[in-house]
C-alpha cells in the first residue's frame, strides 16, 4: 500500500510538472526554458524594461497556468469531499447549486450591462455564495440531519437558478449578450489575468489547505451521523463547515473561469483508482488529479482551435465521459 | 455514586415523545441488558444517553459528570455507542474506522501512533477479526462490520459503553467472542448498557435486566442473586411462553476462545 501511495505521488508530481511546463510554454508566442529563467530574473524590473518573453510569461502564461492549476485542484478536492460527505459517487460541487447560482449571477451582470469582466466575476461569486446560503437555510428549516436533505436542497436551489438563467437568456440581446452568457456557462480561462488570479488564490488557497487539514473529519463524516457522534465529532457543525469551505472555493473558482463541468465528478474516481483508499492522502490525490485534468483541458482548449479559444468544458467532458465509462466497466463498486 | 446515572429522562424526535421519565442506575463493572418489544424505546434510550437526540428533560451523568454540560468530544471520552447500523463506506478499511476511536483523546490533528495501531491489532486478534483490519468496509458482511464497529467502541476506552443489538448479525462463535469480550471489559470496570432481543443471553450475562415498554422502564430485575420466579414472571409480560431454565443451554466462558465456544 505504501509503495502504491509513493508511486501515485511520484506519477502525479511528474505529470503536473510536465503539464505546467507545457502550459507555460505553449501559445501564439512560444516560450522555452531560457525564457522562463529570463522571466524570473526580470520579475522586479519596471514593466518598460522587461523583455517581451518576460511580459508574456508574467502577464499571460503564469496567471493562466496558476488559475488552471488552482481551479482544477479546487474542483478535484471539493468533488472528493462532496462524494465522501454525501456517500454518493455522483456527488460533485454542482450539487449545492453553486454552478447554477454563479451562472445566474454572471448572466445577470451581462444582461444588466454592469461593468466589465470584474463585475461579472463579482456577480458570479455572489450568485454562488447566495446559493450556498439558501441551501443551508433550507436544510436548517427542514431540520436537516440527513445527507439527502442537503442533496434535495441543492437540487431545489439549482433548479431555481437554472430557471432564472433561462429567463435572463430569453430577455438577453441575442447579438451581444446571449453569446457572452453561453460562453461563460461553458467555462474558459482565456480572460484570466493576474488581477483575477491573485484574489482567486487568496480565497481558494486557504480553503483548500483547511480542507486538506480537516481530512480526518471528512473521513469520520463518511461513516455516518451516529458513528460520528459516538466517536466525538459533531456532524452538523463539521458538515456545514466543510461544505461552506468547499463552496467558497468552488464559487471563487467559477467566478473567474466560468462553469467547468465534470472535473469535480471525475477527479475523485480517478484518484480512487490510483490510490485505492479514501483515507490518508486521498483528498490530496483528488486535488492533484483535478489540477492535471484542468491543465490538460486548458492546453487543448487553446491549442486545438486553429488560433481560436474553445470552451474548456468541451475537453473536460470529452475526457471525463470515457474515463467514467471505463471505471464503471472495471467494477469499482462505488462508481456503480 | 453510580457510574451511569439516568434520572427522569424524557426524549423523542421533534415534538414526539418516545421516552418518558426513564430512570436507571448502573455501577462500574455492570452489564445491563435492555429487553423490550420493537418500538418500546430501547434504541432511543441509547441514542439519548449518547446525545444523538437531545433530552427534553432529565439528566444523564457518568461518574458524576452531567453529560449535558459537555461538548460532543468530551462526552465521547466518557460514553460511546455501537449503533444498530454499521457504515459500509467504500474506500475505508476496518483500521480506518477503528482509528476514529482515538479522536476524543487525540483531537483533530493527533494522528494515531504506532502503539495505538498495535493496540488495535492486539484487540482485533483476540476478537478473531485481525484479517478484517485492512479490508474495505464495503466488502464486508453485515456481521463483520458489526464486529469492526464493536471494536471501535471497545478501543475508545470509555467508562460507559452503549451497544445496540451487538449480536444481531453475528454467528455463534463470534457471539461467544462478543460476550467474552464484554465480560472482560466489565471486569476492568466498564459499565455496559446493551439492547438485546435474546432473553437467554441477558439472563446468562447481565447483572441487571431492564424490561422496557411504552417508552419507559417497566421493570428492573437484579440478576446477580436471581429470583428466578420473579424474573420469569416479569419477562413473561414480554415473552408469554418463556420459561427460565436455571441451567443454561450453553455458555461462553472466559477460558474459551471464540473458536471454542461450546454447549455446556
Amino acid at each position: 500500500m505504501r509503495g502504491r501511495s509513493f508511486c501515485t505521488a511520484v506519477l502525479l508530481a511528474v505529470l503536473l510538472a510536465a503539464l505546467m511546463f507545457t502550459s507555460l510554454a505553449t501559445g501564439s508566442y512560444p516560450l522555452d526554458g531560457d525564457d522562463f529563467v529570463t522571466a524570473v530574473r526580470e520579475l522586479f524590473l519596471p514593466r518598460d524594461a522587461q523583455s517581451m518573453p518576460t511580459r508574456v510569461f508574467w502577464g499571460l502564461r503564469f496567471p493562466r497556468t496558476a488559475t488552471a492549476l488552482l481551479s482544477g485542484v479546487t474542483l478535484g478536492l471539493c468533488g472528493g469531499v462532496y462524494q465522501m460527505l454525501f456517500g454518493s459517487p455522483l456527488a460533485s460541487p454542482d450539487l449545492t447549486g453553486i454552478a447554477s447560482g454563479a451562472s445566474f449571477g454572471a448572466a445577470l451582470a451581462i444582461v444588466m450591462g454592469i461593468g466589465g469582466s470584474f463585475a461579472r466575476t463579482g456577480f458570479a461569486f455572489l450568485g454562488g455564495m447566495f446559493s450556498l446560503v439558501l441551501v443551508l437555510l433550507l436544510v436548517r428549516s427542514a431540520g436537516g440531519e440527513r445527507k439527502s436533505t442537503y442533496i434535495l436542497a441543492g437540487i431545489v436551489i439549482s433548479a431555481s437558478a437554472d430557471a432564472g438563467l433561462m429567463v435572463l437568456k430569453t430577455i438577453a440581446d441575442p447579438e451581444r449578450q446571449l453569446a457572452a452568457i453561453d460562453f461563460w456557462t461553458m467555462g474558459s480561462l482565456a480572460a484570466v489575468s493576474s488581477e483575477k488570479a491573485v484574489p482567486l488564490a487568496w480565497i481558494t488557497l486557504p480553503a483548500v489547505l483547511l480542507i486538506l487539514l480537516f481530512r480526518r473529519p471528512v473521513t469520520m463524516l463518511s461513516l455516518g451521523t451516529d458513528e460520528c457522534l459516538a466517536a466525538g465529532l459533531s456532524p452538523n457543525l463539521w458538515r456545514t463547515l466543510l461544505l461552506s469551505l468547499a463552496t467558497l472555493a468552488v464559487s471563487a473558482s467559477a467566478a473567474v473561469t466560468g462553469v467547468i463541468g465534470f472535473v469535480g465528478l471525475i477527479a475523485p474516481h480517478i484518484a480512487r483508482f490510483l490510490y485505492r483508499r479514501r483515507s490518508g492522502g486521498y483528498l490530496a490525490v483528488c486535488s492533484a488529479v483535478g489540477g492535471a485534468i484542468l491543465l490538460a483541458a486548458d492546453l487543448a482548449a487553446r491549442s486545438l482551435g486553429n488560433g481560436a479559444e474553445l470552451p474548456v468544458s468541451i475537453f473536460t467532458v470529452a475526457a471525463g465521459v470515457p474515463v467514467l465509462i471505463v471505471l464503471l466497466c472495471t467494477k469499482r463498486e462505488d462508481a456503480s | 455514586m453510580s457510574a451511569l446515572h439516568i434520572e427522569n429522562l424524557t426524549a423523542g424526535y421533534g415534538k414526539r415523545r418516545i421516552l418518558e421519565n426513564v430512570s436507571l442506575q448502573a455501577d462500574a463493572g455492570e452489564i445491563v441488558a435492555i429487553l423490550g418489544e420493537n418500538g418500546s424505546g430501547k434504541t432511543t434510550l441509547l441514542r439519548a444517553v449518547q446525545g444523538i437526540i437531545p433530552l427534553q428533560s432529565g439528566t444523564v451523568a457518568v461518574n458524576g459528570t452531567d453529560l449535558a454540560s459537555l461538548n460532543t468530544r468530551k462526552r465521547a471520552a466518557l460514553v460511546t455507542m455501537m449503533p444498530q447500523d454499521h457504515p459500509a463506506a467504500a474506500g475505508l478499511t476496518g483500521m480506518d474506522m477503528i482509528e476514529t476511536a482515538f479522536y476524543p483523546s487525540r483531537g483533530l490533528f493527533g494522528t494515531p501512533t504506532a502503539a495505538d495501531r498495535e493496540k488495535i491489532r492486539t484487540s482485533a486478534e483476540s476478537f478473531g477479526i485481525a484479517h478484517l483490519l485492512e479490508r474495505d468496509l464495503s466488502e464486508m458482511s453485515a456481521g463483520e462490520r458489526q464486529m469492526i464497529s464493536l471494536l471501535r467502541a471497545a478501543v475508545q476506552d470509555t467508562p460507559v459503553l452503549l451497544l445496540d443489538e451487538p449480536s444481531s448479525a453475528l454467528d455463534f462463535n463470534h457471539t461467544g467472542a462478543l460476550f467474552v469480550l464484554l465480560k472482560r471489559l466489565a471486569a476492568h470496570g466498564k459499565t455496559i448498557l446493551l439492547v438485546l432481543h435474546d432473553p437467554s443471553l441477558a439472563l446468562r450475562y447481565a447483572s441487571k435486566i431492564v424490561r422496557m415498554g411504552h417508552g419507559t422502564t417497566e421493570d428492573i430485575l437484579d440478576n446477580r442473586m436471581p429470583d428466578y420466579e420473579k424474573i420469569e414472571a416479569s419477562l413473561r409480560m414480554l415473552y408469554p411462553d418463556l420459561r427460565v431454565n436455571r441451567d443454561p443451554l450453553f455458555c461462553y466462558t472466559e477460558t474459551s476462545s471464540y473458536k471454542e465456544a461450546t454447549l455446556c
